[in-house]
């Protein structure tokens, strides 16, 4: 129930705001603007994701497991026989 | 007349046409470019090779001419100039979402929402989502509108047919889940599904905060009311800079709308007043066991291709015929036990079909100019080997007030060869029960007549009568002329 009235906030801002999304709205498509609301959303979500990606790729630990060809997964060289 | 296929003049990249039992698609030259990105699709390849896009081949220049000409001369307008002319697998006995039962309808959603995410990787996406691009064959469904796939805006990070999908697969079946409100009830008047103000009115207070509610009902609900009536807005769509960031916002939106799908799926075996029929105890043991080996033994002397089991139940002889090798279209006036007829024969992996109908009101011819949308009698009528009609005809007497040679005579057109038939005299308990003290209605009722008026359209190849005395069932030869 939480979870679903964290939605009505930036829902209820959108509607009174909705002119600066650019988008056309058909009379009764309150489903298409539901849409758009759910793509900024996910959008948001893309660039905190690739914000994060590049914090880890600068952190001296990340690059160093990145960077370091003779490091396996299983603790030893590939093809070395284990199974 | 000819009839044109369902929603065919809808689609202004190409005509759907019936020409002598082929699925004939001609594409005119609008449509080349949103044809040749599927064809070359290795999604659509791969979703064809798998059976979950209709089959299809490009009728060579030749055979395509002959088929315009042949369409020409049965008065079938085809407006445009024809690019390509294709022709799709032509599935047994096609299907509307009005004769499905719930969990043909959520398949059919989970189709359209796996084909939708596959597309994209490819740069493909669906023009629109309804459940009137698909079928089914046997109990898959199968993905039928080619021309629906086309080339995607890689920026665009709109599903254009979001809205669509919502109104026409989780809605309807949120309306059914919560409500109980048949698919018959909602898709038989409203071609395009169900707009959320409706079930909005339906929820109550709590309901409308509640998930799926909230989202997919209350939110567009609102939403809608703040439109500006005046039409003042600007109509431009905004696309993403990056097209990477387009397709994420895509794959998430795909991946909630399963989500709610998932929330929206029918419970399974709801009970309903006939689920529990066959098991309930109203027949003896002895009784169901010895007309499931009858049935059994008549069907494996019979050797039918196609079955129309009419007033299916749960199934035990769509089973049974199904089990001897033959396609099946079962169907039933109840959703929840053709809902489990469906699942059986899924499980089994069966050819049967169940439906939703009412064989004393099935579905009539729909949509545009009664034109669109074939009625059930005329999809069925000469479309299989054998009619089953067990437990049916005393229903269709008493409860119908249908005379019996009516009965007999549908059952006639309904098959090419053969019918079983159980007949049940008016001594029977269950006739009783159903006849409710008006029994002199049928006092004239007995063996004799019954067979009198069965020799008027068939041949009675056997009878064998039943436990308890006052039924029999029928195998019967339809007479030629």
């Amino acid at each position: 129930m939480l979870r679903s009235v964290w939605y009505t906030i930036p829902v209820a801002l959108l509607v009174w705001h909705s002119e600066a999304l650019g988008f056309y709205i058909d009379p009764g498509s309150g489903a298409l603007l539901w849409q758009a609301v759910l793509s900024a959303f996910f959008g948001a979500l893309f660039f905190g994701r690739r914000f994060v990606q590049f914090v880890r790729s600068k952190l001296p630990g990340a690059q160093v497991t990145e960077a370091d060809p003779t490091t396996h997964p299983a603790g030893g060289p590939p093809g070395d026989g284990k199974s | 007349m000819t009839p044109r296929l369902a929603s065919s003049f809808r689609d202004p990249s190409g005509r759907l046409v019936l020409l002598d039992g082929r699925a004939i698609r001609f594409v005119n030259p609008e449509g080349r470019e949103t044809f040749q990105a599927a064809w070359e699709s290795p999604t659509v390849g791969e979703f064809m090779k798998r059976g979950r896009i209709v089959r299809s081949r490009i009728v060579e220049a030749g055979e395509a001419q002959e088929l315009q000409a042949l369409a020409a001369t049965r008065g079938l307008d085809l407006d445009h100039d024809v690019d390509v002319v294709l022709e799709h697998e032509h599935l047994f006995v096609p299907s509307y979402p009005y004769e499905w039962p719930p969990e043909m309808l959520y398949e059919a959603g989970v189709l359209t929402l796996d084909l939708s995410e596959a597309l994209l990787g490819e740069g493909l996406g669906l023009k629109d989502a309804t459940p009137y691009n698909v079928l089914y064959r046997g109990p898959e469904p199968v993905f039928i509108d080619f021309l629906s796939i086309e080339r995607r805006n890689p920026h665009d990070a709109t599903w254009l047919p979001y809205a669509q999908f919502v109104r026409t697969f989780l809605l309807p079946l949120l309306a059914n889940r919560k409500f109980g409100i048949s698919l018959n009830q909602i898709f038989s008047v409203h071609r395009d599904g169900l707009e959320p103000d409706e079930l909005y009115r339906l929820c109550g207070p709590l309901q409308r905060l509640g998930r799926p509610y909230l989202t997919l009902v209350t939110i567009p609900h609102l939403l809608s009311g703040s439109d500006d009536a005046g039409g003042k807005r600007s109509a431009r769509t905004k696309e993403a800079k990056d097209p990477e960031r387009a397709r994420y916002v895509l794959d998430r939106l795909f991946r909630h709308l399963r989500k709610q799908l998932d929330r929206a799926k029918p419970i399974s075996r709801s009970p309903s007043a006939w689920s529990d029929y066959t098991s309930s105890g109203v027949h003896s043991e002895e009784y169901v066991k010895q007309k499931l080996e009858t049935v059994e033994k008549m069907i494996a002397k019979l050797r039918p291709d196609s079955v129309l089991d009419v007033g299916c139940n749960t199934g035990d002889f769509t089973i049974v015929a199904a089990h001897q090798g033959a396609r099946v279209v079962a169907v039933d006036a109840d959703p929840a036990v053709v809902g489990s007829v469906w699942t059986r024969a899924r499980e089994e992996e069966l050819d049967v079909q169940p439906l939703v109908a009412d064989v004393s009101r099935p579905s009539p011819w729909l949509g545009w100019r009664n034109s669109e949308c074939v009625s059930l009698l005329d999809r069925l009528s000469s479309s299989v080997d054998l009619v089953l009609m067990l437990a049916v005809i005393h229903h269709l007497l008493v409860s119908e007030r249908i005379p019996l040679d009516e009965i007999l005579e549908l059952t006639a057109d309904l098959t090419t060869r053969w019918a079983i038939v159980e007949y049940v005299s008016p001594e029977d308990h269950m006739f009783r029960h159903l006849a409710r003290g008006r029994d002199a209605l049928h006092a004239s009722l007995d063996q004799t007549l019954f067979e009198e008026v069965c020799k008027r359209h068939f041949t009675i190849l056997d009878s064998q009568p039943q436990p308890g005395g006052h039924r029999r069932v029928y195998a019967l030869e339809k007479k030629r002329g």
